[in-house]
């Protein structure tokens, strides 16, 4: 009988010790989150609104910890820098001060939820751009011996405040623009040779206290000055040049809808194609506006020279000059000719 | 027949020279002396509105100042779509000034609504000289646009004419925006969907499988590896991108180094890196797939056999609207001879945001 009984506790235990050690519940979770929020929020006033999060695991239940991260540009692009890190100091455009949220929040399996939340700015708040995003972070299990993985997608968030702001975008750049393929940054040029130019781009210095969002159109004219392209919205996905930022926007000078096959399945994606111009040279007008509700609107004018000379062009230029100066030199030399039979005689 | 044309050229030459530089000179004069004055733009011109939510009836106060001291009669104010005074005109949908009532004015007064349609408005008064202060105007019960995020604008001209024709002295337009306070949540938003696992089995991050990858018992001897799953899409226009963050594999205060720079796997050295590459030393990992063709993995995290770990580096974004990309992170550790002994582990973040 003792014996039994020490069976049973050693049984137990072992299966005591085999449960704390196993990893139970080992699953993860995909979130559905609204990737961003534009609001406009005047002095004084405050605006309540919802937050979109849905989970995606139709058969666990997760909980997730909502933090707002401030967030600056990262270089030319419109991929934000986010201020992960705690001891980073506030940014001057940051929305903590002003925002309200519930730290956690409990999805059942599948479940959808608008988490609401609100923003009161102060009635001497000055006006500007204020944007921090909100990290949805599901709460993983810990594990040993391990790499635990987890995914947080976040949202930003973008709260105008009307009035006189300080409003300043500086044109640093404008012209033809080359990028390589899967490359985040391409090259500034002029001179086309062995291609057409495709995109344009132009870079704008941020020295206010506005995420600006430009809007404008770019007239593209021949020698002659005739028109040959326009295009009538030069920035097309509406892209932000965050407070403190040198923003590239990048244009198609003709754009065009693709259909892109991979893994089977046909993807629509927008792509620059060949506007066809004729070999020369062609100036870029571009008109651009920008000031939030209650600024004074400020206008950028710029013109960009792009030279489009193909080797077959270059070839018939080279063909034609030796051609002239074949023409020229047999002339001069008739001439010259005529003049010593004359004095001969 | 060549000599008698270099006796013409040598006689005709110089008067013909003489008369071309003649006619030249007083074209130029007549030119800088008769040609219109060009028309300038208004300084300082901006516009308020009280309410900015899509379709509101609500007051706009337009705000400019004269550049051109000249006789104005008119001031015409031409509601578009867009400000390029080259384009065509195109109202953006549902706003209408035709019932705008002008309730105030300042700097330059004296104006009436002269002329008024759905998206014009032309103020008329006694042609009278323009000063330099800044002039406002105010206009009640103008209809906004419908729709949320709508730009549009007012494109300025004033004419010494009292009926907004004739030759333009000064120009320019005015931006305005229609925003939501709230977003409205009954319309489908656009969304983010982003899950991470050891492995993702459909295209909806719905089925997924472990939160965790295990290297097991390490040893100098040999290099150890595993992976896991990055899967996003979006229907926003602006795209993504992913960024990981975390800290290297640790045990207490013993730690096994993150590679800082894009290095190969040295057995025996202290490594932990991760690249999201297909590798073949060691043979790890796989190039994004999906049909989300426009979401890319970003260098130096897209070169196979060379991996790094720095926290807060971006590791992979798309530019626009994406389908479905599945992403494969690879991890690989090594530790040398005399690495203390433990249970190291850490967590990796992945972190995705929408860009701007």
């Amino acid at each position: 009988m003792k014996r039994v009984f020490q069976l049973v506790a050693v049984l137990s235990l072992i299966a005591v010790i085999t449960s704390t050690v196993s990893h139970v519940n080992a699953q993860s979770t995909g979130l559905g989150v609204n990737p961003r929020k534009d609001l406009t929020v005047y002095p004084g006033k405050s605006v309540s609104d919802q937050l979109y999060i849905s989970n995606l695991n139709k058969n666990v239940a997760t909980k997730v910890n909502l933090t707002v991260v401030d967030f600056k540009a990262n270089g030319e692009t419109g991929t934000p820098a986010l201020q992960l890190d705690e001891n980073v100091p506030q940014t001057p455009w940051s929305l903590k001060p002003f925002i309200t949220l519930p730290k956690t929040v409990e999805l059942g399996p599948g479940e959808t939820k608008y988490i609401p939340f609100s923003i009161r700015i102060p009635e001497n708040q000055g006006a500007g751009s204020y944007y921090s995003a909100i990290k949805y972070d599901p709460q993983p299990s810990e594990g040993s011996d391990t790499v635990v993985i987890s995914g947080a997608p976040s949202q930003l968030l973008f709260v105008t405040v009307p009035g006189k702001a300080t409003e300043l975008l500086t044109l640093k750049k404008f012209g033809g623009y080359v990028i390589k393929d899967d490359q985040e940054n391409g090259t500034f040029k002029s001179l086309y040779i062995n291609s057409q130019p495709e995109k344009l781009a132009y870079l704008l210095q941020n020295g206010g206290n506005v995420a600006e969002n430009p809007s404008g159109s770019i007239q593209i004219k021949n020698i002659f000055g005739k028109q040959v392209k326009l295009i009538k919205n030069a920035n097309p996905r509406e892209n932000l040049a965050l407070i403190d930022q040198t923003r590239r926007f990048e244009v198609c000078i003709d754009a065009e809808v693709k259909e892109v096959e991979q893994d089977g399945r046909k993807t629509q994606v927008e792509q620059c194609k060949n506007p066809k111009f004729w070999p020369g040279v062609y100036r870029a007008h571009l008109s651009l506006f920008y000031g939030i509700n209650g600024s004074n609107t400020q206008e950028i004018n710029a013109t960009a020279t792009i030279w489009y000379l193909p080797p077959w062009f270059i070839a018939i230029v080279l063909v034609v000059l030796a051609m002239l100066t074949l023409v020229i030199y047999k002339v001069r030399k008739s001439l010259v000719g005529t003049k010593s039979h004359k004095r001969r005689r | 027949m060549l000599r008698n044309m270099k006796k013409v050229y040598r006689s005709v030459a110089p008067r013909f020279s003489l008369v071309v530089a003649i006619l030249v000179l007083i074209g130029g004069i007549a030119w800088t002396v008769v040609r219109p004055a060009e028309a300038v733009r208004f300084q300082n011109r901006g516009m308020y509105i009280n309410s900015a939510r899509g379709g509101d009836t609500t007051y706009y106060i337009i705000s400019l100042q004269y550049t051109t001291p000249a006789v104005v009669g008119s001031l015409r104010l031409e509601f578009c779509g867009n400000p390029i005074p080259y384009l065509d005109c195109d109202p953006p949908a549902g706003l209408d000034v035709s019932n705008g009532v002008l309730t105030a004015q300042s700097g330059e007064t004296g104006f009436s609504i002269g002329q008024q349609t759905q998206n014009l408005i032309v103020l008329t008064r006694t042609p009278a000289m323009t000063g330099n202060a800044v002039a406002s105007y105010r206009f009640d019960n103008m209809h906004n646009p419908n729709g949320s995020h709508q730009d549009f604008y007012v494109r300025m001209t004033s004419h010494s004419s009292t009926d907004g024709t004739g030759p333009i002295i000064d120009y320019g337009s005015v931006t305005a925006t229609t925003t939501p306070e709230i977003e409205l949540t009954t319309q489908v938003p656009p969304i983010l969907i982003f899950c991470v696992a050891q492995k993702i089995n459909d295209d909806d991050c719905t089925d997924l499988q472990g939160h965790y990858v295990n290297f097991g018992e390490l040893s100098p001897n040999q290099t150890f590896y595993t992976s896991s799953e990055i899967q996003a899409r979006t229907n926003a226009q602006y795209g993504y991108s992913i960024v990981v963050t975390g800290t290297t594999m640790t045990s207490g205060y013993k730690v096994i180094p993150a590679i800082t720079t894009p290095t190969e796997s040295f057995p025996g050295v202290g490594q932990f890196g991760l690249n999201l590459a297909d590798n073949s030393s060691p043979d790890i990992g796989a190039d994004p797939t999906g049909p989300g063709v426009n979401g890319n993995v970003v260098a130096p995290y897209d070169e196979p056999n060379k991996f790094l770990f720095r926290s807060g580096d971006v590791v992979a974004t798309s530019d626009s609207v994406t389908r479905t990309r599945k992403y494969t992170t690879s991890y690989i550790v090594n530790v040398p001879v005399g690495q203390p002994p433990g249970v190291y582990s850490t967590t990796i973040t992945y972190v995705c945001t929408a860009s701007f």
